[in-house]
């Protein structure tokens, strides 16, 4: 116990140093162990290579060099990369304007669609990825609805095991992603600006694109940077609603780790997805950084 | 511009603003007239800012009209009225700088670009702002925010700027010069202004009328003067600064010009400009404010008449120094009444104790109808 | 001068149509969301009571058959404690981390807290498979077999990010005179973590415990990389999946949508009353 003294004695001083080391070795060396260094080791290994079912531990761009030289896997590198950006760009839509209805909502009505949006964002990933595929399917229920409203004549298969199966899915599973960021930063926007707004004359499609708009960019921009990021990696949507038609980025990673057996190239293959995640990670963090914020 | 044709006058007409079963405005009626500074004074939650924001449009009244150059304009939605608004909160666009919140009036009427930042340089440079343009609003101090968002009102050429609190935010050093600026400036672009403030110093100081308002009723509006002066409520005698107020009844016209009174502290004439219109017998109260009011020393048992209209004895309970007005509360019968006289450095004026003379002339004070019982507390305006 | 503001309105008509229908677009698209969030769930839980024959549900069919048979599968019992195990553990090791990282980040923005900060939210920004399988590389590196211990360890890098600033933006929000007045009034720092603060975090605890065990219970790339013998309740259901369709498999999903949003509802309601009408994600 601490005396009534003014002094601390040594022993109090050792003890405080002693408990101020552990705590920095918890709170810094805990995310370096388990966070940066098997992102660094992960980086490692995708320079060493496979011989003969043998983990060769050598220094080589061999893999990134496979990589480009391979058609297929360029193909479904870029595929999934531009299917990841048609996502986003269906999410942003429809999310941005049922963001904007909800935001517009008062009271209980708002509280409740937000929480209808929050429940599915807790749900089993999987779980939502597998009543796509029932909804999805050649006897699924879309294709019962577009029959019995007349589109279809006899179900069609176009909507499973194929990449348009992966988007709808990717789109419904993500869209969450999407809707909560931009409805958080709509609700930022203080009354009086838009009451500003009118008051100097604009009319209120004035004040959408020049108040709104602007001014809930960063959550827009935050929503779509979950959704490419997500959509670009994701390998269970593909594996479970792809089919073989279906193959992604995501799914050869996979592989690798599975039947094939080749880790560093598996490796390999991540670094270049990690790559694109970074830049668009970055990306998203300058065009949300306004030049206007308090600073 | 069109305002020789004119009026520019706004009239409120029995506005209401109801919420559920709570009133927040009850029957307001008030003329306001083109170019004049007219300031809607009153305690937190008197309802004030309703009526500005039912001008502007942001609220609805629930029954009564707006008119504004005999046109109703009640259903006119905000950005179609020829108002603007300068916030309490400023309401700077924070994505946009300086230039492009002053011009964004402009920008939104569809003028070109070269027009409106010739204009907002204008307008900038009327409130002392030039060279902050390519600012954003978060690197701009208090009074700087406060003189982008006069400017950002002023540049639609508004016929009205409604004011709401807006130098609530400043320093009190900051807010003296605020309001010598706006003053001049209301006059130099000869718009109206309607200002709302809770600060009776700043209304007495900027207005050409003050409209006193309290628990969502106009109790008073008239110039500083006649509202200081001749208040017609106990509310308004009590809201600016102390005010002494003795309930009693019309008795008699003793003289020409002269009327008796008769109150708990004995018999008091009042003189005739102060109560016209009042018959005898009618219940009044006696407002006097506590600088009008005269002591002097009790010297021998005698009373000297003829110095002044009013003279009652009273005793000495306290005196409290506060720079140079001290502050004298005086026991008159079962009444405490209380002067302000101004103190010299070799010693107060009276003592605790002191048997004192209580003076004032007939001509001082006003008068209200009826017993007036509303005093105004400080401490209400806090809830 | 400016152009004259007119105070003619444009006819009533005309502006409530043109009002309507943006409102009924955006209405409409809203709709479609939320349509397209549950049916296909609704679907599932539907399918779990009834029989489909041909695409056609047989309405007649309706029976609790295979919430029954769930009962008898061992595998789904042993799947299910794993996973109970594991969102525990996760809980609790991010809890204590994420209190100890928040109390020292709090109004402290130097280069390396800023760098903590970086390195925490990583695995919540980067794809899952690829903490998935830096884990799997650097766990076999040093010699770590998979198991639940490893299954722990990825979910706390995962969910650490999330509890960390819930905390954290709750402890922003009380004041800075709190502690400080706490500290004149004689109390260790010890002390005044322990009667001033917690007892002010108690509810932001709460949420980031119910938001970790939630995202624990349903995380399912990440694990399938890290995961040994003993699968967690989605590994396990992913297993099955990837055979086909069955009731069992309805039935199951259907009980695990309803815990989640109970527990969603939980937490929305600790948030609701921790911070008001703030909506926290």
């Amino acid at each position: 116990m601490s005396g009534p003294g003014l002094q601390t004695t040594a022993a109090e001083r050792t003890r405080e140093r002693g408990a101020e080391l552990l705590r920095l070795a918890l709170i810094f060396g805990l995310p370096a162990v388990f966070i940066v260094i098997p992102l660094v080791t992960f980086l490692i290994y995708s320079f060493w290579r496979v011989e003969d079912g043998q983990l060769v531990r050598e220094f080589g761009l061999g893999n990134y060099v496979e990589f480009l030289r391979s058609d297929s896997y360029r193909f479904v590198f870029g595929r999934t990369l531009f299917m990841s950006l048609q996502v986003t760009a269906i999410n942003l839509v429809l999310g941005y304007a049922a963001a904007l209805f909800i935001s517009q909502r008062r009271g209980r009505t708002k509280y409740l669609m937000v929480l209808a949006l929050i429940v599915p964002l807790l749900m089993s990933y999987i779980i939502k990825i597998y009543a796509m595929r029932g909804l999805l399917g050649t006897n699924g229920q879309l294709n019962q609805l577009l029959m019995a409203i007349g589109l279809l004549s006899e179900p069609s298969d176009l909507f499973l095991f194929n990449l348009t199966a992966v988007r709808i899915t990717l789109s419904v599973v993500l869209l969450p992603f999407m809707i909560l960021p931009i409805f958080v930063a709509l609700e930022r926007i203080p009354a009086s600006f838009l009451h500003a707004s009118a008051d100097l004359g604009a009319s209120p499609w004035q004040t959408f694109r020049l108040v709104t708009l602007p001014m809930s960019l960063p959550g827009a921009v935050a929503g779509a940077m979950f959704c490419y990021v997500l959509a670009s990696g994701d390998f269970l949507a593909p594996e479970l609603v792809g089919g073989t038609r279906g193959f992604t980025y995501g799914r050869a990673v996979f592989s690798q780790f599975g039947m094939a057996f080749n880790w560093p190239f598996g490796a390999a293959l991540s670094v270049i997805l990690l790559g694109v995640a970074m830049s668009v990670i970055l990306l998203a963090g300058r065009l949300a950084r306004s030049r206007w914020a308090d600073r | 511009m069109t305002a020789e044709t004119k009026s520019g006058r706004l009239v409120l007409h029995g506005v209401s603003k109801h919420y559920g079963t709570t009133r927040v405005l009850d029957g307001i009626d008030l003329s306001v007239e083109s170019g004049e500074f007219l300031t809607i004074l009153g305690p937190s939650g008197s309802g004030k800012t309703t009526i500005l924001r039912m001008i502007g449009g942001f609220t609805e009244p629930t029954s009564g009209s707006i008119l504004f150059d005999e046109v109703d304009v009640t259903d006119v939605p905000i950005h179609r009225r020829p108002f603007n608004t300068v916030f309490q909160d400023y309401a700077l666009f924070p994505h946009m700088t300086v230039v492009q919140n002053v011009g964004y009036g402009l920008r939104v009427r569809g003028l070109r670009r070269r027009e409106i930042e010739t204009r907002a340089h204008e307008v900038l440079a009327l409130v002392a702002l030039e060279g902050l343009e390519q600012r954003y609003p978060a690197q701009l101090s208090g009074g700087q925010k406060q003189r982008v968002a006069l400017a950002r009102a002023l540049i639609c050429e508004p016929r009205l700027i409604l004011l709401d609190e807006p130098l609530a935010a400043l320093d009190a050093e900051l807010r003296r010069r605020m309001q010598q600026f706006l003053k001049s400036l209301q006059r130099r672009v000869d718009i109206t202004f309607i200002y709302v403030t809770h600060d009776q110093e700043e209304a007495i100081g900027m207005s050409d009328r003050i409209c006193v308002i309290n628990h969502g009723v106009i109790e008073q509006v008239g110039p500083p003067l006649e509202v200081y002066y001749r208040p017609r409520s106990g509310f308004v005698a009590t809201f600016f600064g102390d005010n002494n107020l003795i309930n009693g009844r019309v008795v008699e016209r003793t003289e020409p010009g002269i009327w008796r009174l008769e109150t708990g502290l004995g018999p008091i004439t009042c003189s005739d400009d102060l109560l016209s219109g009042y018959e005898e017998g009618a219940p009044v109260t006696l407002a006097v404010r506590p600088e009008a009011i005269g002591l002097r020393a009790v010297v021998g048992a005698g009373t000297e008449a003829g110095e002044a209209d009013n003279a009652l004895r009273g005793t000495v309970n306290r005196v409290e120094f506060s720079g140079p007005i001290s502050e004298v509360t005086v026991q008159v019968g079962e009444q405490t009444l209380l002067a302000k006289m101004t103190s010299t450095v070799s010693a107060l004026p009276v003592q605790p104790g002191d048997a004192v003379r209580v003076t004032w002339n007939s001509g001082d004070g006003a008068i209200i109808a009826g017993d007036a019982e509303h005093h105004y507390r400080p401490d209400e305006e806090s809830t | 001068m400016g152009r004259p503001v007119s105070l003619v309105r444009r006819s009533l008509l005309a502006r409530l149509t043109g009002r309507r229908l943006v409102a009924s677009s955006l209405g409409a698209v809203t709709g479609f969301v939320f349509l397209a969030l549950y049916a296909p769930i609704l679907l599932v839980a539907v399918l779990s009571f009834f029989r489909l024959r041909r695409g056609k549900i047989l309405w007649d069919s309706f029976s609790f058959q295979w919430y029954a048979e769930l009962l008898s599968n061992r595998q789904l019992a042993e799947a299910l404690t794993s996973s109970l195990v594991v969102g525990f553990f996760s809980v609790l090791v991010t809890l204590v981390l994420a209190t100890l990282m928040a109390f020292y980040t709090d109004r402290q923005d130097t280069r390396w807290t800023l760098a903590l900060r970086f390195v925490i939210f990583l695995p919540f920004l980067l794809p899952p498979i690829i903490t998935g399988l830096s884990l799997l590389v650097f766990f076999k590196e040093i010699g770590l077999s998979r198991g639940l211990i490893t299954v722990i360890i990825g979910h706390s890098v995962f969910v650490l990010a999330l509890v960390y600033q819930t905390i954290l933006t709750r402890l922003q929000a009380l004041s800075r005179t709190l502690v400080e007045a706490s500290q004149d009034l004689g109390a260790t720092r010890w002390q005044t973590v322990r009667f001033v603060l917690l007892p002010n975090l108690r509810m932001a605890l709460v949420t980031a415990s119910l938001l970790a065990f939630a995202l624990s219970f349903d995380e399912t790339m990440i694990t399938l990389f890290l995961v040994g013998d003993n699968a967690t309740l989605p590994v396990r259901l992913y297993a099955m999946m990837r055979v086909g369709f069955t009731p069992e498999i309805n039935a199951l999903v259907t009980l695990i949508l309803l815990f989640s949003t109970l527990l969603t509802i939980g937490i929305a309601r600790f948030v609701g009353r921790d911070a008001g009408a703030q909506v926290g994600l």
